[in-house]
């Protein structure tokens, strides 16, 4: 093995052991986590590290971590977060988070490839909750990024597949019984109730299609999507597959 | 080959200051989104800081955005256009990452930094030997690299990548053992380790008193025993010395930065400037600032100590 590979098996190995906590119960019990014998006895080993102390405190960091645009998890998912808080009291919400396997994408320094920001890792876990409420959980998230993208039009991370658009220019719109457009277009936030017709519009249907599906004649689709393009939300007059 | 040191033509007292984002005593952005220095920094910036012979900032990333200098001279140009022309500028980076594997890629921040340099003049750069982040996921402090033969060999590769990258010398720093979150991974002796490190790669070094003694007490010494093997250090590579606030709390060392030195630190210090022919820099580092922009009475009474401590070293 190459000293690069030799470092990155430690590296996967302490990423393991201090962001996951089923991981780190391995390591105490004394199971193979891929480290030599020396490396896993010198994590262990009390008088020369504490590894439950570090991975506390990164567990207290994260409840800190304060991203520009959007604040922490608790300012970016007030309702999701209570209601697990409802459904389960203190339950270890963030240590749970770390533990799962949707937190393991998350890597906000960029320098080791480009991953999805902390609050989709952290609606995705949600998702999969007992307590969540999907709709909520994904207004939450659409709003944090809007945010998120509205601070940062040319991220450092990869903006939830919901978000069409380019640098300066993004889009993501939900559907359903009150379709909802959550933008940031040149540093501006752009939120709310959008027709069924502008939701089709922004997810790049043409306007002969749309004419069909709403019944309307494709003149006032064109027109329509001339208004759309004249509030920012989209770039040009074509339709387009993006 | 010759040890590429940074230009400082005369032995030099100065400060270096942290500067996170959102921090009183940092960056501030109003509620337009503009950038600027904190009062409280604007004001120790041109009152004291303006006053030393050098001082380093450090380089925090601003938000989630993809690196852009423009994003960073509203304020960077406002701080460091207040200094005097006289202050000789450096960088302590935060994100070099020296310990992490080739998987962490710097061409893009090195390129940055690069630009830093260029547009402010920075004389020399410098990071503690260590991990800063691992696979991309923060840390609360930096993790000291792995004490293996081949934690050596990365580490010297990639000092050595980012010597050869940058316009101006790397002062690779000693790495510090604080709290319990230094995880200690490896045979070697970190002052073996340290000195193969910066002597392999030909590099200038930063010796930080409270990083020495972090690793000196979590190894078991105490009193005189603190400051035995000093041999072992790349003296000769030795540039600048940090002092910043640290303390004992039983068997724990802080390596804190919250502007008390101990009385260790001052003696520690004394040994290394009689020892350290390259030496030219001391930094007193993250003093504590009052919402006026003064230092504190602990970091006031550890700097008047400080100054008092080099006064006979200095021209």
């Amino acid at each position: 093995m190459s000293a690069q590979d030799a470092v990155a098996a430690v590296e996967d190995a302490l990423v393991a052991v201090l962001f996951n906590v089923d991981q780190r119960q391995k390591l105490h019990n004394g199971d193979d986590l891929g480290l030599s014998s020396q490396l896993a006895a010198d994590l262990r080993t009390p008088s020369r590290c504490d590894v439950d102390a570090l991975a506390d405190e990164i567990c207290t960091r994260l409840t800190q971590r304060a991203n520009r645009g959007v604040g922490r998890l608790q300012n970016a998912f007030p309702k999701t977060i209570a209601a697990c808080t409802q459904a389960s009291g203190e339950a270890p919400l963030f240590e749970a988070f770390l533990a799962s396997p949707e937190s393991a994408p998350w890597m906000p320094v960029p320098f080791a490839g480009l991953g999805p920001c902390l609050e989709q890792c952290f609606a995705d876990w949600a998702t999969q909750q007992p307590w969540a409420d999907d709709d909520v959980v994904l207004h939450e998230l659409l709003t944090a990024v809007c945010r998120a993208l509205a601070t940062d039009p040319t991220p450092a991370f990869v903006p939830p597949t919901a978000f069409r658009g380019q640098p300066g220019h993004w889009v993501a719109v939900t559907i359903g019984a009150s379709p909802t457009v959550f933008a940031a277009v040149q540093g501006k936030v752009v939120t709310g109730p959008i027709t069924p017709l502008i939701a089709g519009l922004l997810q790049g249907q043409s306007d002969a299609d749309l004419a069909v599906a709403f019944g309307v004649p494709e003149p006032r689709v064109a027109m329509t999507r001339q208004a759309v393009v004249q509030k920012g939300l989209l770039q040009s007059t074509e339709p387009t597959d993006r | 080959m010759t040890t590429r040191f940074p230009e400082l033509h005369r032995r030099s007292l100065g400060i270096g200051l942290d500067l996170p984002w959102g921090a009183p005593t940092g960056w501030a952005t109003d509620a337009s989104g503009q950038d600027s220095p904190s009062p409280a920094l604007a004001t120790f910036a041109e009152t004291t800081l303006s006053r030393q012979s050098h001082a380093f900032v450090s380089w925090q990333p601003r938000s989630r955005g993809v690196l852009n200098l423009a994003d960073y001279t509203p304020a960077w140009d406002a701080l460091l256009g207040s200094l005097a022309p006289s202050v000789t500028r450096a960088l302590h980076h935060t994100a070099l990452n020296l310990a992490h594997s080739k998987r962490y890629d710097r061409s893009a921040l090195l390129d940055f930094t690069n630009a830093l340099i260029e547009r402010y003049g920075f004389a020399w750069v410098n990071e503690d030997l260590g991990f800063w982040s691992l696979n991309g996921k923060p840390l609360p402090y930096p993790l000291p690299p792995l004490l293996t033969d081949d934690g050596l060999s990365v580490a010297v590769d990639n000092i050595c990548e980012c010597q050869e990258a940058l316009v101006v010398p790397l002062l690779v720093e000693f790495p510090g053992f604080s709290r319990d979150w230094s995880l200690v991974m490896g045979p070697w002796d970190a002052y073996d380790f340290f000195r193969e490190a910066v002597v392999r790669s030909n590099s200038p070094c930063t010796l930080d008193t409270g990083h020495l003694l972090s690793w000196r007490w979590g190894q078991g010494h105490r009193g005189q025993a603190l400051f035995d093997a000093l041999e072992r250090l790349p003296l000769d590579h030795c540039f600048e010395i940090h002092l910043s606030g640290a303390q004992t709390d039983g068997e724990r060392f802080l390596d804190a930065h919250h502007g008390a030195l101990m009385d260790e630190q001052f003696t520690l210090l004394a040994h290394l400037l009689r020892r350290c022919p390259n030496v030219r820099a001391v930094t007193f580092e993250d003093p504590v600032l009052t919402a006026d922009g003064q230092m504190n009475t602990v970091s006031a009474t550890s700097w008047a100590a400080l100054q008092e401590a080099v006064a006979e070293w200095l021209p």
